[in-house]
């Protein structure tokens, strides 16, 4: 596996060290997540191509793909750089009020897109930075606050945002705007941004990027001492997970064809892209991913099975247990468990 | 509407929030524990003076003898059950818990008592007082002396007790005073307790002036952590005065913009003293960028 970049020889070193040495870091990445893309992109395809008819089955496909788009973004901020956003909904409903009002002044999504995440990613980095300083709950407390200011803005501006009485996705079928009559554009669009986000997982996982996110969330002080720049990774990080959630607020609003100021802010989904990351595994690759397949097929069945309160009731009752019993999520808890058992060595 | 008269609304319904705040601060304080699930027992609070005035009619502050009393040994037991497994999680994990916490009470209210809005009638508490051209509610009157009467007798106790100098010192330094062989575990204990009860008593004191539902806790919390932030994160101090001004700013606020701007006045408020003196204004300052370990 050699790169073109890499030199065949050089004078005085063996070959073999060069090779180890010198390897792209495409060779070292597309080895780790061979296999992975391949089973994503294969588990994708298929749910497009058998499920896209069957709306209830489909809808459930969509949520958790969504999910699992949405807790890996937050899970680059939150788990790996210890920047815990109690406020990602914020990056998720501006990004789908932005598309929705392109789109309805006569835009094509998919030039609204990419549009709407560049300009999230900048407004919203730049919205984060004198944050930077504040540590822990106060960070936390700030980001809280953030879509909660977003709700009122958006009801006084009804000019651009219809008001509290919401803004609805055009109806008629058109490959421009997003509006398809099956359900499998749909899972086609957001499982390909699943992906992405789960590559962008790995990748950051693997590299000097993610090492560098730990150094600043276990102790930013040292990390600085030790060399590490820790403004310009909290930037990355921040960057990277605004861009990965707007990408999937721009997918949500097409999905969902509707957006007003509660749904668009709820805390309900700010407070899910942790769960799920604690629920798998905060600040692992695969944490999200495997959170939100656990989690969102199971909820949409509480939901039907029991109605109102008592689905939230159980909710929050999940979310505590959770946490006291299972701090380290599944990914750690079975990580724990092989350990035990032999088969791996403990981290 | 005289000026005037805003400004009295505003410190009446800042000696409120004051009292809420305190028992945030308290929590936060000697806990660490960013307490999101405080409303809710602001709510409980407020069904409870509501049980009370059904079952036994007559006065609504009555109930007082038996919440302080519950929700005392509610936040104890509460503390020692959940919060003391999870000492040493890390912050995101106890927020979530009580976010969970919150969620988990607010359905189970919704699924005991129903949604719909409920009201204690008391001719008492609902009437008013004139001094001149000024309206006072007597209600609200009533809540703030009682808030500003349990808020000073609290700074009192942290002052001048046992126990009060065991939890000013345990804000200072849990580690220390745990090597001077303090039980920190039962101080926890303690602030928690405390805590929950001033959010009951909260309650209490605004049954009888506000709508009770679910949800209205929650809310009234909020401004809970705007005014908790504002007056420094653990300074009691800091609360009562954060209080008084949060009231003020909101009851002046309200009145000139427009309504459905109202509530992003104190929300812009509460990022702007995080960004610009996230010690708050009594708070230790660097606290938050040393993140509290």
């Amino acid at each position: 596996m050699t790169s073109p970049s890499t030199p065949a020889t050089l004078d005085g070193i063996p070959p073999a060290q060069v090779t180890a040495s010198a390897v792209g870091w495409w060779d070292r990445l597309s080895a780790r997540l061979g296999i992975p893309l391949v089973v994503g992109v294969l588990v994708v395809g298929g749910l497009t191509l058998t499920v896209g008819g069957n709306a209830y089955v489909a809808g459930i496909a969509i949520e958790t793909l969504f999910w699992i788009a949405a807790a890996s973004a937050w899970n680059v901020l939150g788990g790996y750089t210890g920047m815990l956003s109690f406020g990602h909904a914020l990056f998720i409903g501006v990004s789908g009020y932005a598309v929705a009002f392109a789109v309805t002044h006569g835009w094509s999504w998919w030039v609204a897109t990419p549009v709407t995440v560049v300009a999230m990613t900048v407004v919203g980095t730049l919205l984060l930075f004198p944050g930077f300083r504040l540590r822990g709950p106060f960070f936390a407390l700030a980001t809280f606050a953030l879509p909660l200011i977003a709700t009122t803005l958006a009801v006084y501006a009804s000019g651009i945002t219809g008001g509290s009485q919401g803004e609805t996705w055009p109806i008629n079928p058109s490959v421009a705007q997003f509006v398809f009559v099956g359900r499998g554009p749909y899972i086609l669009t957001i499982g390909a941004i699943a992906i992405a986000a789960t590559v962008a997982s790995v990748f950051i996982d693997r590299r000097a990027i993610g090492r560098r996110m730990r150094a600043v969330a276990d102790d930013d002080v040292a990390a600085e001492a030790a060399g590490v720049p820790a403004t310009r990774t909290r930037l990355v990080a921040t960057a990277v997970s605004i861009a990965l959630s707007s990408l999937a607020g721009c997918f949500y609003i097409t999905y969902v064809a509707f957006i007003d100021p509660t749904s668009a802010f709820a805390l309900d989904v700010s407070l899910k892209v942790v769960l799920l990351s604690i629920l798998g595994g905060l600040g692992r690759s695969y944490g999200p991913l495997v959170g939100a397949l656990v989690l969102i097929p199971a909820d949409s069945w509480l939901a039907a099975a029991f109605p109102g309160g008592l689905h939230l009731l159980l909710y929050g009752a999940l979310l505590v247990a959770l946490v006291l019993f299972l701090p380290q999520g599944i990914l750690g808890g079975a990580e724990r468990v092989l350990s035990r058992l032999g088969l791996r060595r403990p981290r | 509407m005289t000026l005037l008269q805003l400004l009295v609304s505003g410190v009446l319904l800042g000696g409120l929030y004051s009292l809420i705040a305190m028992g945030l601060t308290l929590i936060f304080g000697v806990m660490r524990l960013v307490n999101f699930a405080h409303g809710e027992f602001v709510t409980l609070g407020m069904y409870a003076a509501f049980w009370f005035y059904l079952s036994f009619g007559g006065n609504p502050y009555l109930s007082a003898i038996l919440v302080v009393p519950l929700s005392l040994v509610a936040g104890w037991m509460l503390e020692r059950t959940m919060f003391r497994r999870m000492r040493s999680a890390p912050p995101a994990m106890q927020m979530l818990v009580t976010f969970g916490l919150s969620l988990a009470l607010q359905n189970a209210m919704l699924l005991a008592f129903g949604g719909d809005y409920r009201s204690v009638r008391n001719g008492f508490a609902q009437g008013s007082l004139h001094f001149g051209t000024i309206d006072v509610g007597v209600g609200q009157l009533i809540a703030f002396v009682a808030s500003i009467l349990i808020g000073a007798g609290l700074i009192v106790a942290l002052k001048y007790t046992r126990i009060g100098r065991a939890l000013r010192a345990v804000q200072e330094n849990r580690y220390a005073i745990a090597l001077m062989g303090v039980n920190v575990e039962r101080l926890f204990g303690i602030a928690f307790a405390i805590g929950i009860c001033l959010a009951a008593l909260a309650g209490v004191l605004i049954a009888p002036n506000y709508f009770i539902s679910p949800t209205v806790g929650g809310g009234l919390v909020f401004t809970g952590f705007v005014v908790v932030v504002l007056g420094g994160l653990g300074s009691l101090g800091g609360a009562v005065v954060g209080g008084m001004i949060i009231g003020v700013v909101e009851s002046v606020a309200g009145f000139y913009l427009p309504g459905n701007l109202k509530g992003s006045f104190s929300l812009a408020v509460f990022i702007l003293v995080l960004l610009l003196r996230p010690a708050g204004l009594f708070g230790r300052r660097g606290a938050e960028e040393v993140g509290f370990k």
